[in-house]
C-alpha cells in the first residue's frame, strides 16, 4: 500500500493502516531520534510521540510535500524542541565531555586485554556523540539527515524549509566543525 | 602542504570528495607524516561508527507501547472533555446558587424598616419637649 492509501485508511479509523504506516517508518524515525539523543530509551519515547502527533494531526497533512518529508519535519522539530526544553540535557553534555576525558584517560592506562574493544566502542560512541551535539542545531539537523538517513540535499532542504545551497553549506560547515572537535580531542589526549 | 592545512581537509579526503590534486597531495603527505596518519585513522574510526549507529533497531514492542500510550492519551482527553462539558457547568451553577443565597442572607441583616416606623423615629427626634425634663416639670407645675 502506498502512503496515500495508508493515510486515507488512518483517517477512516482503520487501525491496520496505522500499524502499516508505523511499521513502514518506525526505523527511520527511530534512527533520526537516536542520532539526536544517542540514547535508545529517549529515542523510542520520542518516536512514539512523533507517531501520536501524526495520528492526531494527520487531517492537517495537505499533501503539498511527500508524507515522509512531513514526518521527518515533525521528528526534527520535536527533537530540537525537546533538546531546548531539557536544560538538564545541556548539563549532561558538559558531563559527557568530562566523561570523554575520563574514558580517554582510562583507555590510555589499561593494558592490552580483550575487553578494551568494548571500552573503545564506548569511547568512539561518546566522542562522536559529544562532537555532533556540539554542532549548532541547523548544522546538526542537516548533518544527521545527510549522514544517518542518507537523504538527498533537495529533500533535506524541503524538510528544513530552506534552499539546497543553504543545506550544502550547512553540511559542509558541520563536517568542518565536527572534524575540528574530533581533532581537538585527539590532540588533547594523544 | 603543511600539517595544519592537511587537518582541515582530512574529513573530505576520507569521503573522497576532494579534487584529484588535493587528494594526491594529502596521500603524499600521509606517507611521510606519522602524526597525520594517526589522526586520519582516529577520524576514520570515529566517523565510521556512524555506520554502526545506523544499524541500531528500535524495540519490537514499539508499536504495542505506542498503541497503549495513544489509548491512554485518548482516555485522558475523554476525562478532560467530561470535566469541561458536565462537571464545570454544574460547579458554576452551584457557585452562582451559593453566591445568590449568601447575598440574600447578607441582605436580610440590613432589612429596611417600614414607613410608619420611620415616621415614629422622626417624631421622636422632632419632639424636643419630651427630651427636656426640666421644662416638663415646669409645665406640669403650671
Amino acid at each position: 500500500m502506498n502512503d496515500k492509501d495508508l493515510i486515507i485508511g488512518v483517517l477512516s479509523n482503520d487501525n491496520n493502516s496505522f500499524k502499516l504506516l508505523v511499521e513502514k517508518y518506525q526505523d527511520k524515525i527511530f534512527r533520526t531520534c537516536y542520532a539526536f539523543f544517542k540514547n535508545r530509551e529517549d529515542a523510542e519515547d520520542i518516536t512514539q510521540e512523533v507517531f501520536i502527533k501524526v495520528y492526531n494531526k494527520l487531517s492537517d497533512f495537505r499533501g503539498d510535500s511527500e508524507f515522509s518529508t512531513w514526518l521527518y519535519r515533525i521528528t526534527v522539530n520535536m527533537c530540537i524542541n525537546l533538546i531546548r526544553k531539557n536544560k538538564w540535557k545541556k548539563l549532561m553534555l558538559h558531563f559527557e565531555n568530562d566523561e570523554n576525558r575520563y574514558i580517554l584517560n582510562s583507555v590510555k592506562n589499561i593494558p592490552d586485554t580483550n575487553f578494551i574493544d568494548n571500552i573503545e566502542e564506548t569511547q568512539k560512541k561518546q566522542l562522536l556523540s559529544s562532537s555532533i551535539n556540539s554542532l549548532p542545531f541547523k548544522q546538526r539537523t542537516a548533518f544527521i539527515l545527510h549522514k544517518y538517513e542518507d537523504l538527498p540535499q533537495n529533500e533535506i532542504a524541503e524538510i528544513m524549509k530552506t534552499s539546497v545551497s543553504a543545506v550544502e553549506s550547512l553540511i559542509h560547515r558541520a563536517k568542518i566543525n565536527l572534524q575540528k572537535k574530533l581533532i581537538n580531542l585527539y590532540n588533547e589526549f594523544y | 602542504m603543511n600539517c595544519l592545512k592537511i587537518h582541515e581537509k582530512l574529513i573530505f579526503y576520507l569521503e573522497g570528495s576532494l579534487s584529484v590534486e588535493d587528494a594526491n597531495a594529502i596521500s603524499l603527505h600521509l606517507d611521510d607524516c606519522k602524526e597525520c596518519s594517526k589522526l586520519l585513522q582516529h577520524l576514520s574510526d570515529n566517523l565510521t561508527y556512524i555506520e554502526v549507529e545506523k544499524k541500531i533497531q528500535p524495540s519490537p514492542y514499539l508499536y504495542t507501547r505506542l498503541i497503549a500510550k495513544l489509548e491512554k492519551a485518548q482516555l485522558q482527553e475523554l476525562r478532560i472533555n467530561l470535566n469541561k462539558r458536565i462537571l464545570q457547568p454544574i460547579l458554576i451553577f452551584l457557585i452562582v446558587i451559593c453566591t445568590a443565597f449568601a447575598g440574600i442572607k447578607l441582605g436580610g441583616i440590613y432589612k429596611m424598616t417600614s414607613k410608619k416606623e420611620i415616621a415614629n423615629i422622626d417624631a421622636y427626634y422632632w419632639d424636643d419637649l419630651s427630651q427636656e425634663i426640666i421644662e416638663n416639670t415646669l409645665l406640669n407645675e403650671n
